[in-house]
């Protein structure tokens, strides 16, 4: 019921809250967050559910945003015919791409993912006769719907509102017989294989709708700022989604989000350190990974769990306890 | 200009196997894929650029300083990570996070600590080119390759000749029973850090006058370190030495002969190739 | 009625032939159990019969039907489950969750339902949630229900290793050393167990080390030594086997470990 209004809360806070600013920069912020909350969802249903790490989310932000842009600006077409396209090419990648990398395990596939991160970048750079390498795709025009131009707060609302539906159909998936599955063979593929599931197929697929949310998110960052360029789709791209859920918490829906949120935010706190940026992500990286690899979300429900427990006086982690004594 | 191409070709060559050489190690020891490697070469090559330039100190001492200081961060990433995942029973990519994030704190450390501008650092001779009849040869080259000889003779007399270090081969070999014949298996990958730590510190020491010093070598020069254990069979320093040069070789030839940027695309479509086809390796030398 | 054939099935490791030419079957409804010392090559042919090897010589076949070709997840399907020597839970899942995993082949929704979320597939979840709280009461593991599955000792993990198969409602279990790990009281429970699945019409084919409740349990024995079947009966055939007797219970007494 207090998590039900607590939502409700948030969702109407998310819809009226332009309302009472006029600064754009807040509104890019937010969309950015939007952003990489898609991103985000999608590598963690990858990487914290399926259990299969990958570097390479940044192509297929790439495809999106390049397959649009380019598309728009040299065959004229619409963004609501580009990104149907786009996303649709990002799955025709990530399934070829796939279904050899993802036979691979643990450091195998960081460091294949890593090396078609790499190569995504020196294709961007150096195929000047389709990305105009490092200057960039520019003349990027905003999107229309019914003639009124999606910029501003409008792309806000857009993004605001896939956003949500992304957010309820992935939770959807995870909270049912597929994501299940899923964990299974994030913890063990051999015994997930001998109850019947098909693990190299369910690892395509899921690489393949990472895939295909990664390049949407591209997309929408082409019409956020109307330019881009290789820099934007490099390996930081792909380790920042990476630290925004391992920080956030693996395999937890609202984790993406939280991290999303907080890192994204953290540069603004962090103004007159700029240059420490990508330092700091490094370390709240490894502190997370080492003492809290549950992340915000895990210690949040830790912390919940343990005033809960204090107020009632009684033990929370009851059947854990009880499994330990029978152990002793 | 045959001979000059070959001569580059084995000049980076050995830089790639010096740092696959300790990326190997490691590997073989543990089981880990130290995604750091690379920035422990970059390190190298600042701690000796503040030995040299800044603190003026004759050329050995610099080096020694800097092996020892990088020696001594590598067993820092072990004593401060790595063995508190171990402990843990921490999945292996939690591991690969962990790495990823050293190499970031690294980098930018590195940027905040030395600046983001490239970095000038002296060779080992005075005298910048040789020349060998026709052609003209890089001095540093000669430096590099000495280096890397050396290092590596060190090392093959270390793993074949000391008890110790055929301990350590015993442990990569079989851990359980190497334990339950009293290795310490913990000392032995603190020992194979710091081995992949000096030896990709020297590594950076040698290539820091050909490739200049700067935060992004670490990277850019790791990979490449990867790319080589990757195509000796990842779990053999052997392999990683053949990989490094046969890259280097094809790197310097394709690079003269097509162009810069394809020979890196080519490096690293030969280690995705490598993965998908032959995990093993292609030398096939692994001992997995 | 012969459920489960193996006609000449060998395994090759390079030179090393880890199982050499082993036919039997086995029956609707038995216990059936896979003896022989260590290295024998039982948990080898576990692994032919549920695809994780392939098989380089002869044939396996399942209902009348050949699976030796078909891969791990499609022999599952088929009604073929199987338990690990070595624990393969899933740790950092719940109890409740391992269990539902099991009712994979059992259910149907997939990555669009699910997606979606339609009602069908959201009742199919809740029934297969229902149907693993049933068996976990029959396990007695139900008040350990939302425990990590890393956090239950080791005896526990093998009943809900156990309890997973038993939500396919497949048609034959195989039970690599179910009893490992166990005290005295807990194996005769797991025996008691195991005998209320068969007369529940399932079939079980079970390696075992533990010989007391081999010989008490199972209806047929098959004996397997260096990968070759060398006798196959009733408990009480195969303890008068000479050659048993000499490769395995001889040199006084049973190799129990």
């Amino acid at each position: 019921m207090l998590k039900k209004l607590s939502i409700a809360a948030l969702v109407v806070f998310l819809a009226i809250w332009p309302i009472f600013t006029t600064n754009p920069y807040y509104v890019h912020t937010a969309v950015m967050i939007g952003i990489m909350v898609i991103l985000a969802v999608g590598l963690n249903l990858l990487f914290g559910y399926t259990g299969q790490i990958s570097l390479a989310h940044a192509t297929f932000y790439a495809i999106g945003a390049y397959a649009t842009s380019l598309l728009e600006v040299h065959a004229g077409l619409s963004f609501w015919v580009t990104t149907p396209i786009a996303i649709i090419f990002a799955v025709i990648v990530a399934i070829f791409i796939g279904i050899p990398t993802l036979k691979l395990k643990d450091h195998y596939l960081a460091l294949a993912t890593l090396a078609l991160c790499l190569v995504t970048t020196l294709f961007l750079l150096n195929a000047k006769w389709l990305t105009n390498g490092a200057e960039g795709v520019m003349g990027i025009q905003a999107p229309t719907i019914f003639g009124y131009p999606l910029q501003g707060v409008a792309l806000y609302y857009f993004v605001a509102l896939f956003t949500l539906i992304i957010f309820i159909m992935i939770r959807n998936l995870v909270n049912s017989r597929v994501g299940i599955a899923l964990e299974t063979i994030r913890e063990n593929e051999e015994a997930a294989e001998s109850l019947g599931v098909n693990v190299l197929y369910y690892k395509v697929m899921v690489f393949a709708i990472s895939g295909a949310l990664a390049a949407f998110a591209g997309s929408i960052y082409a019409h956020l700022t109307l330019f881009v360029s290789p820099e934007s789709f490099a390996l930081p791209l792909s380790i920042e989604v990476l630290v925004i859920i391992v920080v956030g918490g693996l395999a937890s829906m609202a984790g993406s989000v939280v991290g999303a949120v907080v890192i994204t935010l953290l540069p603004e706190f962090l103004y007159e350190f700029e240059e420490y940026r990508l330092l700091v992500y490094g370390v709240i990286l490894l502190l997370v990974v080492i003492f809290a690899p549950k992340g915000i979300v895990g210690l949040f429900s830790s912390f919940v769990g343990f005033i809960r427990g204090k107020l009632s006086g009684e033990k929370v982690n009851e059947p854990e306890e009880a499994a330990e004594r029978e152990q002793v | 200009m045959i001979l000059q191409i070959i001569i580059s070709g084995i000049t980076m060559g050995c830089i790639y196997a010096m740092v696959g050489f300790g990326f190997a190690l490691v590997f073989n020891s543990s089981q880990i894929m130290n995604f750091a490697q690379g920035e422990f070469l970059m390190l190298g090559a600042m701690m000796h650029y503040t030995g040299t330039v800044v603190l003026k100190l004759p050329f050995i001492v610099s080096l020694f300083l800097s092996l020892v200081t990088i020696s001594l961060v590598a067993v820092l990433i072990e004593a401060l990570a790595i063995n508190p995942l171990r402990k843990k029973g921490a999945s292996i990519v939690m591991m690969v996070c962990a790495f990823i994030s050293f190499s970031i704190i690294f980098k930018n450390l590195a940027e905040v600590i030395w600046g983001k501008y490239p970095l000038v650092i002296q060779g080992f001779f005075s005298q910048e080119i040789f020349n060998l009849g026709n052609s003209s040869i890089q001095s540093q080259s000669v430096a590099v390759i000495g280096a890397a000889v050396v290092s590596m003779f060190l090392l093959w007399y270390f793993f074949s000749k000391t008890m110790f270090g055929m301990a350590l081969v015993a442990s990569a070999f079989n851990p359980k029973m190497a334990h339950l014949c009293g290795v310490n298996v913990r000392g032995m990958i603190i020992t194979s850090f710091i081995l992949s730590g000096a030896s990709s510190a020297l590594a950076g020491v040698v290539v820091g006058p050909i490739s200049f010093v700067s935060s992004f070598i670490g990277f850019d020069l790791g990979i490449k370190g990867f790319c080589a254990a990757a195509i000796g069979g990842m779990g053999s320093p052997v392999g990683a030495i053949i990989g490094g040069l046969l890259l280097g070789l094809l790197e310097a030839i394709l690079g003269v002969y097509i162009s810069t940027a394809y020979s890196t695309i080519m490096a690293f479509i030969i280690l995705l190739v490598v993965l998908y086809v032959r995990p093993q390796g292609i030398l096939g030398v692994s001992s997995r | 009625m012969e459920l489960l054939v193996l006609k000449g099935v060998s395994k090759q490791f390079g030179g090393l032939r880890a199982v050499d030419g082993v036919s039997f079957d086995i029956k609707q409804g038995d216990i059936h159990a896979i003896i022989g010392p260590n290295g024998a090559g039982k948990t080898t042919l576990f692994n032919l019969i549920t695809g994780v090897l392939p098989v380089s010589e002869g044939e396996i076949t399942f209902e009348g039907k050949a699976i030796h070709h078909l891969r791990v997840h499609q022999i599952a399907r088929l009604g073929i489950l199987r338990t690990f020597q070595n624990l393969k839970t899933f740790n950092e899942m719940t109890v409740l969750q391992n269990v539902m995993a099991g009712r994979y082949t059992k259910t149907k929704t997939e990555l669009g339902t699910a997606a979606l979320g339609l009602p069908w597939g959201k009742r199919e979840f809740a029934e297969t949630r229902k149907k693993a709280e049933e068996v976990l009461e029959k396990v007695g593991l139900y008040h350990l229900r939302e425990s990590l599955a890393k956090n239950l000792p080791y005896g526990r993990q093998r009943i809900l290793e156990i309890a997973r198969i038993l939500m396919a409602e497949g048609k034959i279990l195989l039970l690599d050393e179910p009893a490992a790990g166990l005290n005295h009281n807990e194996t005769e429970e797991l025996s008691v167990f195991l005998r209320k699945l068969i007369d529940g019409g399932l079939t079980i084919l079970l390696v075992e080390h533990d010989m007391q409740m081999v010989m008490r349990l199972c209806d047929r024995i098959t004996v397997i030594n260096y990968g070759v079947k060398i006798a196959d009966g009733t408990p009480e055939e195969v303890q008068r086997n000479k050659e048993v007797i000499e490769a395995y219970l001889g040199k006084g007494g049973t190799h129990d470990a």
